[in-house]
């Protein structure tokens, strides 16, 4: 009788089993579409153990991304993951994973780059030693928001940044000021950097950079000035030399010729490469 | 009575205190935590892409941290409340041990227990970083093994501030669940004060009233403030401590551990035992 009734608790175990991980495993899709609680509640109650708590929000968002099918994310999923990272990040900002994680799937996934700005930017106030948080904010600025200004003034931040590739970045941010409008930014950040080079050959690239870039500057401030005086824009850079606004026309040192473009902007046919 | 018999009574309650706690099986749990750490520590150090070691220890210290606090609430508050409601208390203090000699005894003892299983889950956890950079060799630097330590010395103070307010308010409480449930709030709180207190201080925290503010504030000056000992993150990022902030630190702590002990001794030296 004993044994009979071993049998069938045994049994009845095994027959449980199945249905209470159904169950258990219906209630995690469920609950996966609920967004984590107000981080400043999950941060009181976390006591002493937030980094752990941040941690194990960080392995929930790689395993809500690796349990996807296929790699798309619709928005609402983006918005999860989102509050996944920015709980993660807040309860421990030192933890660098969840800012590239949010940097490769919040930009190019789901579209969310003032998002993916915003766990970056703590990333840059916590670990503000790496140039990369600040490199990425310029480049979501830049590439995905054409927020060209931001993205220069965040490269700015990006090179002063110790261990940063000083001489890739200087250009590239001082080509940005140069797209947004403020050569002259630009040309400063260059001096700048040109004044606190010691290698000589890299000096070089700096000067010849400075000087193309000079080279627009005094034909923007000849096209300001044209614009000024006749009321209109003027169609090329010659019209600028006959109304006696510039002497000559500036010397490209990358070999090119400068020229102004339909909407007025000066170019030069190198495209300073 | 004289300083020697004084000194070897307190011993000698610390002794049976030592011995008792193989009856409390924290040695299981101490074996079971280590264990525990060991096998874990490279699965959890695996699931991160580029902080593998810091991920490693905040598991480490998470795990020791919250080992040591079920021993301290635990133990602590069980150790006073049950020899009272077993009336073991009677053979204890009659025989020329006085009661504060025992409330002394009894803090010695579990406090030795604590500094061995501090010790033991340290070298543990050591060993389980290194079985990690064994298995995944892509940890990054050494971490700095002295802030490491540093952090379980303020461990160790903080769980000695928990067994102090569990023995107090096992010195006038008749249950045995009272004292427990007393000290688990105010770790709690402890752990959580300054969080609340700073958040009222922010502008979302300032549309409270004022008198949930007097509130969270004279909370934080009575609660111990706990998340001042815990060096966690400044263990496994490599942050910087101030050695100047923790002597404060530290001494806050010797001289609530010393409150909270003398209050002890005061109310369990009046309390009517029989």
């Amino acid at each position: 009788m004993k044994l009979f009734l071993n049998i069938i608790v045994l049994i009845t175990y095994i027959l449980l089993i199945n249905p209470v991980e159904k169950f258990s495993k219906s209630k995690m899709t469920t609950e996966s579409t609920t967004a984590v609680p107000d981080v400043e509640v999950v941060d009181i109650f976390a006591l002493e153990f937030k980094n752990l708590v941040s941690d194990i929000l960080f392995f929930d968002a790689i395993t809500f991304i690796g349990g996807k099918k296929t790699f798309r994310l619709e928005m609402q999923e983006g918005e999860q993951l989102y509050s996944l990272l920015n709980a993660s990040s807040f309860l421990n900002p030192y933890n660098v994973d969840p800012y590239y994680l949010g940097q490769s799937i919040l930009t190019w996934e789901t579209k969310m780059y003032d998002r993916a700005n915003i766990l970056l930017k703590r990333g840059m106030q916590y670990r503000n030693k790496e140039w990369v948080f600040p490199f990425f904010i310029a480049y979501n600025y830049f590439y995905f928001m054409n927020d060209t200004l931001r993205g220069a003034e965040y490269m700015k931040v990006a090179i002063e940044r110790p261990g940063s590739p000083t001489l890739v970045l200087t250009t590239l941010a001082s080509r940005l000021y140069y797209r947004s409008g403020r050569t002259e930014v630009g040309i400063l950040l260059l001096k700048d950097a040109e004044a606190h080079e010691a290698d000589e050959g890299v000096k070089k690239i700096y000067r010849k950079r400075i000087k193309a870039m000079e080279g627009v500057l005094v034909i923007e401030k000849a096209i300001e000035v044209y614009k000024n005086k006749y009321s209109r824009k003027p169609a090329n850079i010659d019209m600028l030399i006959k109304a006696g606004l510039l002497k000559s026309r500036p010397h490209d040192p990358y070999g090119g010729q400068y020229y102004i473009d339909k909407e007025g902007n000066v170019k030069s046919t190198s495209d300073f490469r | 009575m004289n300083a020697l018999d004084n000194k070897k009574n307190i011993l000698s309650i610390a002794h049976i205190t030592i011995k008792g706690s193989r009856i409390e099986k924290i040695y299981y749990l101490l074996f079971f935590t280590v264990v525990i750490v060991l096998l874990l520590t490279p699965y959890f150090a695996s699931m991160s892409p580029r902080q593998g070691k810091q991920v490693a220890l905040d598991f480490i210290l998470s795990t020791q941290s919250f080992t040591g606090l079920i021993i301290a609430t635990f133990v602590g508050s069980g150790l006073i409340a049950r020899d009272v409601d077993k009336k073991v208390i009677y053979s204890v203090i009659t025989k020329s041990v006085s009661r504060s000699q025992y409330v002394i005894g009894r803090f010695l003892g579990i406090a030795l227990i604590l500094l061995l299983a501090i010790i033991l889950m340290s070298f543990f956890g050591i060993l389980s970083y290194y079985a990690t950079l064994w298995m995944f060799i892509t940890l990054g630097d050494a971490p700095n093994w002295y802030v490491y330590w540093l952090n379980a010395i303020f461990l160790y103070l903080k769980l000695l501030i928990i067994v102090a307010v569990a023995f107090l308010f096992s010195s006038f409480s008749t249950s045995t669940i009272f004292p427990l449930a007393v000290t688990i709030g105010v770790y709690i709180a402890g752990a959580s004060a300054i969080k609340v207190k700073s958040y009222l201080e922010t502008l979302s925290g300032a549309n409270w009233g004022i008198g949930f503010k007097l509130l969270v504030n004279s909370a934080f000056y009575l609660f111990p403030n706990l998340s001042a000992f815990d060096l966690k993150a400044q263990a496994a990022y490599g942050l910087s401590v101030n050695s100047l902030n923790l002597i404060f630190v530290a001494l806050y702590g010797l001289l609530y551990i010393s409150v909270m002990l003398f209050v002890t001794v005061v109310i369990f030296n009046r309390r009517d035992l029989i």
